[in-house]
């Protein structure tokens, strides 16, 4: 197997028309017919530029969905959508407040995963990675009224943590675990599981675990973890006892700034006796600035050494990149792979 | 005779016209004038729920801010902001602030992030705050050296407010209980005296919040400021001492939840505070900061305050 296989890691931006109409050549876009919903055209443009750009493993940018926690809870009974929260800057997110038990209304990843294999072909299903919101993030990213208004002790802290408990474990058990089966059992082999939130309070990484092996465990898929902005280093090593996680795929390139190798928590990692793989963030998803091939032939040869196993590291961005103009993804990724390459042969020559 | 008053305690949230403005703006589908109104109507409209609810603190709610730490970021020339950096234990994100060498300050570029009136209340970062959350490239590792320094250039920009400074000025300081200072404090006592010689005629406030302010309520009530506020539901206060003349600001919203708060119980839990800390004035507001929330959800729980002052007042 090729040393630092390349893989996207989320969400991209909605394409208009116009984008598809203007990529479609370079991309190589086939059976773009006419009279086929956006949604779709969308969903085969992200999966042809992606392939175009020379990544290994893909998806389709998640083109059928609105956002990582609104996708899931529109199928999800009980919650309700209350408006919009900022994440940074001029960027929102739409929350639902949880009113009533949870429960799946339908897999909510069904069609458009159905949709995504036809467009790859069955043959190369092995290249797909599926992301998919943890039950973490669901709860976290989500107004939890209901379990909290039947807490006794609500006003304290132990009564939140025990309405926080309550909800997780409900969504992994009864949403997410029945989401993930159906997908399974549709074909899908590579999964990632989403858990940006995961670092919003690290004394509750056991409970981000506990939902996560709920989810996850017995199911015949491999599966990975995606975190992201977190100190990682106060996930540890609770996070470890996620057994049924195969990888840690992990932002990075934010961080790593002159005078400041952000790759260095990866000796740390290695000091655990973690030996699973690592997801590298080698790309800044919220800057347009263009990363030199150099940078990123760097950052993967540095992260080698701290993790001392180069067979272990799959590239990609540190995130989506939905926030970004085309020309910038396009010249980002097509830096990503031609770094790795270059990783390739300069770990070859020594 | 305890005094109640009300005010809300960091930003509001954007209103849901606003959202879409501003996603309009950056995706080039409305001029800047347009997002400029946006921004002025969002602006009447907190004003006007803050007119409604009688609150005694007016914020016009920093809806231009785009995190607690960007004004000082943008203003200082020796810092600049850098990478994209989770806000605490939120899924809110702030550009962390590279500081290269001390800052200045008295630029007088502050007032246009402020709100003005008679009962307006000036919400800032806490020098301490700024500083942990700040790579302050020329202090080693997580000293707390910088922080008088930090101290030194906010004052100094408070200071070139001349006669605009607000009557009420609040210093953001969640980092005091999320990761309290060790050993003395001396650095952030002596922040807050440089803080205090360019407020003398203005009420100080530090808040604190996303933590318990029960272990740092000895350091808080060293503080030249005349009300130390913490989050009511998540601060453990059985053990705590009087305070030696504050005011205390109590967290009465919880911004993590759209459930309303029920006066009663609130209200009862705050006699129990005033009581142990012996405060004879007490701001009522929502802890942590209402932006956590959609607007019409912060709007609603917002009621809570004029509804527990008026409970705590019988």
């Amino acid at each position: 197997m090729t040393v630092f296989p390349t893989q996207e890691i989320g969400s991209l931006p909605k394409a208009t028309p116009e984008t598809i109409d203007a990529w479609s050549a370079r991309v190589r876009l086939e059976h773009d017919t006419p009279g086929t919903p956006l949604a779709e055209r969308r969903s085969r443009f992200n999966l042809a530029l992606l392939r175009a750009a020379g990544l290994d493993r893909i998806y389709d940018g998640e083109a059928h969905r609105i956002e990582m926690s609104e996708h899931p809870f529109r199928s999800i009974r009980g919650a309700e959508f209350v408006g919009h929260v900022r994440s940074f800057d001029n960027k929102y997110f739409r929350k639902a407040a949880v009113r009533a038990p949870v429960a799946l209304d339908h897999p909510y990843h069904r069609d458009e995963f159905r949709s995504v294999l036809a467009s790859v072909g069955s043959s190369r299903a092995d290249a797909l990675k599926v992301p998919v919101t943890g039950a973490y993030t669901l709860s976290e990213w989500t107004f939890n009224d209901y379990y909290l208004g039947r807490q006794p002790d609500r006003y304290h802290r132990a009564g939140r943590a025990s309405a926080q408990r309550e909800l997780v474990l409900a969504i992994a058990r009864d949403v997410l675990r029945p989401t993930l089966q159906d997908l399974v059992g549709l074909g899908a082999r590579l999964i990632q599981i989403d858990e940006p939130a995961l670092g919003t309070h690290p004394d509750e990484t056991a409970l981000a675990v506990d939902g996560f092996e709920t989810a996850v465990r017995g199911l015949d898929a491999e599966f990975t973890m995606h975190l992201c902005y977190s100190d990682y280093p106060r996930l540890l090593p609770a996070i470890l006892e996620a057994r049924s996680c195969r990888e840690w795929a992990l932002e990075f390139a934010n961080r790593d700034v002159p005078g400041r190798d952000a790759y260095a928590l990866l000796a740390e990692l290695r000091e655990y006796g973690d030996t699973r793989r690592i997801g590298l963030g080698v790309l800044d998803v919220h800057r347009d600035a263009i990363e030199p091939v150099a940078l990123v032939t760097d950052r993967i040869l540095r992260a080698s050494r701290h993790l001392g196993d180069p067979d272990r590291i799959r590239v990609n961005p540190d995130c989506g990149l939905r926030t970004r103009s085309w020309d910038v993804i396009w010249a980002k990724l097509t830096h990503m792979t031609q770094g790795a390459a270059k990783a390739r042969e300069q770990l070859a020559t020594g | 005779m305890t005094t109640y008053r009300t005010g809300v305690t960091g930003p509001f949230p954007r209103t849901e016209a606003l959202v879409q403005a501003t996603r309009d703006l950056d995706r080039g589908r409305i001029s800047p004038e347009a997002g400029e109104a946006a921004f002025v109507r969002a602006e009447a409209e907190v004003a006007a729920v803050e007119e409604r609810l009688a609150l005694d603190a007016r914020t016009g709610g920093y809806l231009r801010w785009p995190d607690l730490l960007r004004p000082f970021t943008e203003i200082w020339p020796e810092v600049s902001a850098g990478p994209l950096t989770r806000f605490f234990e939120t899924n809110s994100f702030y550009r962390q602030p590279i500081v290269r060498s001390p800052p200045q300050g008295g630029r007088g570029r502050l007032g246009r992030w402020l709100p003005k009136g008679p009962n307006a209340r000036a919400i800032l970062p806490g020098p301490y705050t700024f500083r942990r959350l700040a790579e302050v490239s020329y202090a080693p590792d997580m000293s707390n050296a910088p922080v008088a320094e930090i101290a030194a250039a906010m004052a100094a920009e408070l200071l070139s407010l001349g006669p605009n400074v607000p009557p009420q000025v609040q210093f953001q300081e969640p980092m005091l209980v999320y990761d309290p200072p060790s050993g003395e404090s001396a650095e952030v006592v002596t922040a807050y005296r440089l803080l205090a010689d360019a407020l003398p005629n203005s009420e100080k406030l530090v808040w604190t919040y996303f933590g318990d302010a029960g272990p740092v309520l000895r350091l808080l009530g060293r503080l030249p400021v005349e009300v130390v506020g913490f989050d009511l539901f998540e601060s453990t206060l059985d053990h705590a001492e009087k305070l030696s003349g504050h005011g205390i600001g109590a967290g009465v919203i919880d911004s993590r939840s759209t459930l309303a708060e029920e006066p009663a119980e609130v209200a009862r839990l705050v006699r129990s505070a005033e009581t142990t800390l012996g405060a004879s004035t007490v701001w009522l507001g929502p802890s942590p900061p209402l932006d956590l929330l959609p607007f019409n959800a912060a709007v609603e729980k917002l009621a809570l305050l004029p509804a527990l002052a008026e409970e705590l007042r019988r």
